[in-house]
């Protein structure tokens, strides 16, 4: 996709319909098919992901500088050096973008399904506060749950991301 | 410089085509037998947009000629493109951002298969060249627009390439930087001797760089003049020569473009006769309607009696008909006429009050295309004790916004009666109309300013009763009907269309001439979705009440009417400033 137009058309309306299903949905199916297991949580993050990044690729590929895949042309690069310096290199902040997004989402959905079915985590004991009517309790796993976000965003993401877009001058504002 | 000369490649290009899809299934020729010979520093000039980054394309291989040749010797023997080591110079730096200075050199080095010491080495080297060392451990975002460029030429160069192609490589550059890397290119290509072929459309340039210049023409290009640089080098860009031989560069460059444009009016005249006979074949085809007629945004408010009149326009076809096309914008009543004031569309349909304010406030307008349609009334519930206008001072009353024509004529009477700004004259509510209906039900207002979208559905109910009917009381005012809406235009717009407006404004008349003839069945038919009307007997009121509203008139007498009405409304209070005359307003 993004290289092939006969691709684009046939995945596209597939994509589409991916795109629009609830990711509560996928947590039902997956667990009717798969039960309680850790497959469960797997498959319902695989397919509930898949879709996004689908589309962020493509559109990361779509919107490549196809100058350059000129250049790289004209000066005889090999498939390895332009797949690794002109695409991969180029897809690069749009990956973080679609690993962020990924992270948040499938947080997300490890909690519905721990709410719907499992006897533990983060879901399952926010289900059972809110049944105790404690709202102290939702609250705290609330805020536990975000912490364990900002230290993964902060602590690994963040970091990863700097290091690999360093080559980008940082605009500040009001500085 | 003997065995080097044998060692160098040679360029030639051969009689080159190039044609392009035009997208719409035909051709669009690029390069019309193009032949270049490059034996040095060979300059190619020519207009923007002529073709010259094709032709450096397809010499790079990165596309197919579509006729013609392009061959390359060594010593004299025809070698493949592929053996032959080509660096090129873009417009724009076309640098791997991600990727340092240095690595971005590399990267052009990389099919030489060399060592990594040695590759390291010779993109060092090159970056010292353009002088750059000092820059090689930086990302290229971090540097200006001519250091980058200058990485470009290093990467080039470091390849130590047979052929260079530069596709105008100092074009976006300021004048300064320019000049010092032309002198450098001059330098290297002095020393190192490579095969360059330089693409500009600066003359200057082409007159400083090239041992050889080809001027091009216009799109289709074709070589209108080959020129031999007789100026020795070293060269300096403000030495008298290279002034003089860019004069007479232009002089072939306008020769050139000259011959172009004959050949233009040649095949205008084909059409016309073409045109010609294909009429005399079918004179109802000609010319095709698709392209003849000229396409025209109008935004108009969807609602109330505008709204009917364009959907008559456009079911009936009457703009076809007219030799027009009216694409419909349908807006809220205020951003109907805002659109045409902010120039988002050229025609809307304005109330002419409004339009004389937005002239005060320095938004020229012209109205054109009068048309009378006195719907507007002041409702109030059937019970209410309140006869005269005078008895609703200080009383909530709803209108619809400050901008549409409801409200604008609603101020014109009270300033008409020495009343005043509505605004301290009332406590007006602004709203969309079902809103302001429901809060006249619930007893929130006294009554409201409505037209006849919904004012027949409502009188229908019985529940409540019309206080002032702006027609009857302009008519009393002033002893003219009140024009309440008009196509309006910007005056240049208008200068410029005059045959489409007057098409747009027969168009509209004969939608008025159709609703005249047949109120009840348009009624029936645009009723419901319109002004809401349910019911046959609503539907017979809004008839009887709309019969004789229209009004397509437009004589002398109509207008002399109509700019008294307006002077009398802009003599009153700061409402509308003096200093508007209402003859600019309308448009003859």
């Amino acid at each position: 996709m993004g290289f092939s137009r006969g691709l684009e058309r046939l995945l596209t309306p597939w994509l589409v319909v991916a795109l629009t299903i609830p990711g509560l949905i996928w947590a039902l199916i997956t667990l009717l098919l798969f039960g309680l297991s850790e497959l469960t949580i797997y498959t319902a993050i695989g397919a509930g992901l898949l879709p996004m990044f689908v589309v962020n690729w493509w559109q990361g590929v779509k919107a490549l500088d196809r100058d350059l895949l000129l250049m790289a042309r004209v000066y005889r690069a090999g498939r390895w050096r332009v797949a690794r310096d002109v695409v991969l290199l180029q897809l690069l902040p749009q990956m973080f973008a679609s690993a962020r997004y990924g992270l948040a989402w499938g947080w997300k959905i490890v909690v519905v399904i721990e709410m719907l079915g499992f006897g533990n985590g983060v879901g399952y004991l926010l289900y059972e506060s809110y049944h105790l009517f404690s709202m102290e309790r939702v609250l705290a796993w609330t805020l536990a749950f975000l912490s364990v976000m900002l230290v993964l965003e902060y602590g690994v993401v963040a970091p990863l991301e700097r290091r690999w877009t360093r080559w980008r001058p940082r605009v500040s504002f009001g500085g | 410089m003997g065995g080097e000369a044998e060692m160098a490649v040679l360029v030639e290009v051969r009689d080159l085509v190039k044609r392009f899809g035009d997208g719409r299934g035909g051709w669009l020729p690029v390069l019309d037998g193009v032949s270049v010979r490059v034996d040095g520093l060979v300059c190619v000039l020519g207009p923007s947009g002529c073709g010259k980054s094709t032709l450096l394309n397809v010499v790079a291989g990165l596309e197919p000629p579509d006729g013609g040749q392009i061959r390359f010797y060594r010593e004299g023997h025809r070698v493949e493109r592929e053996e032959v080591r080509i660096g090129y110079v873009f417009q724009d730096p076309r640098l791997l951002n991600w990727r340092t200075v240095q690595e971005n050199v590399e990267f052009g080095l990389q099919s030489l298969q060399l060592p990594p010491t040695a590759r390291r080495a010779r993109a060092r080297a090159y970056l010292q060249l353009v002088g750059l060392e000092d820059f090689a451990g930086q990302f290229p975002l971090f540097l200006s627009g001519g250091m980058r460029q200058r990485v470009g030429l290093a990467r080039a160069l470091a390849l130590e390439p047979d052929v260079v192609l530069m596709d105008e490589p100092f074009s976006k550059l300021d004048e300064i930087t320019a000049r010092e890397l032309r002198q450098e290119l001059l330098g290297i290509q002095g020393r190192l001797g490579q095969r360059i072929l330089f693409v500009t459309h600066n003359p200057g340039e082409a007159a400083l760089l090239g041992d050889r210049i080809y001027v091009l023409s216009d799109r289709p290009a074709r070589v209108v003049a080959e020129v031999s640089n007789p100026i020795p080098k070293p060269r300096q860009a403000e030495a008298p020569e290279v002034a003089a031989l860019a004069r007479d560069i232009v002089g072939y460059l306008r020769t050139g473009q000259g011959a172009v444009t004959r050949r233009t009016f040649l095949v205008a005249g084909l059409a016309l006769v073409a045109g010609a006979v294909a009429g005399r074949l079918g004179s109802w085809a000609w010319p095709p309607t698709a392209w003849a007629q000229p396409r025209v945004e109008v935004s108009v408010a969807a609602v109330g009696a505008t709204g009917l009149l364009m959907r008559l326009v456009k079911d009936l076809g009457l703009d076809r008909k007219h030799g027009v096309e009216l694409n419909v914008v349908p807006l809220a009543v205020a951003d109907a006429e805002r659109a045409v004031v902010q120039g988002r569309v050229p025609v809307g349909i304005f109330n002419p009050i409004s339009a004389v304010r937005a002239l005060a406030e320095g938004h020229p307008l012209k109205l054109f295309a009068p048309f009378l349609l006195n719907h507007n009334y002041l409702l109030v519930r059937a019970e209410s004790p309140y006869r005269r206008l005078e008895d609703l001072r200080g009383k909530p009353v709803g209108s619809l916004s400050k901008i549409s024509g409801t409200y604008n004529t609603l101020a014109a009477i009270l300033y008409a009666k020495g009343l005043g700004d509505p605004e301290r004259y009332f406590q007006v509510r602004f709203g969309e109309a079902v809103p302001l209906i429901a809060l006249m039900e619930r007893g929130d207002l006294e009554a409201v300013a409505l037209f006849e979208a919904h004012v027949s559905r409502l009188l229908a109910t019985g529940r409540y009763r019309v206080l002032l009917e702006f027609n009857e009381e302009f008519r009393r005012m002033t002893a003219a009907d009140n024009l309440f809406i008009a196509l309006a235009a910007k005056p240049a717009w208008l200068e410029a269309n005059g045959t489409t407006a007057r098409q747009i404004r027969a168009a509209l008349a004969e939608a008025v001439e159709a609703f005249r003839q047949n109120p009840v069945g348009i009624l029936e038919r645009y009723g419901r979705e319109i002004f809401g009307l349910d019911t046959a007997a609503e539907i017979q009121l809004a008839a009887r009440r709309l019969r004789g509203v229209y009004t397509g008139r437009w004589d002398r007498a109509f207008l002399d009417r109509q700019i008294r009405q307006l002077r009398l409304v802009q003599s009153r209070g700061d409402f509308l400033p003096s200093h508007v005359s209402p003859e600019e307003v309308f448009w003859p």
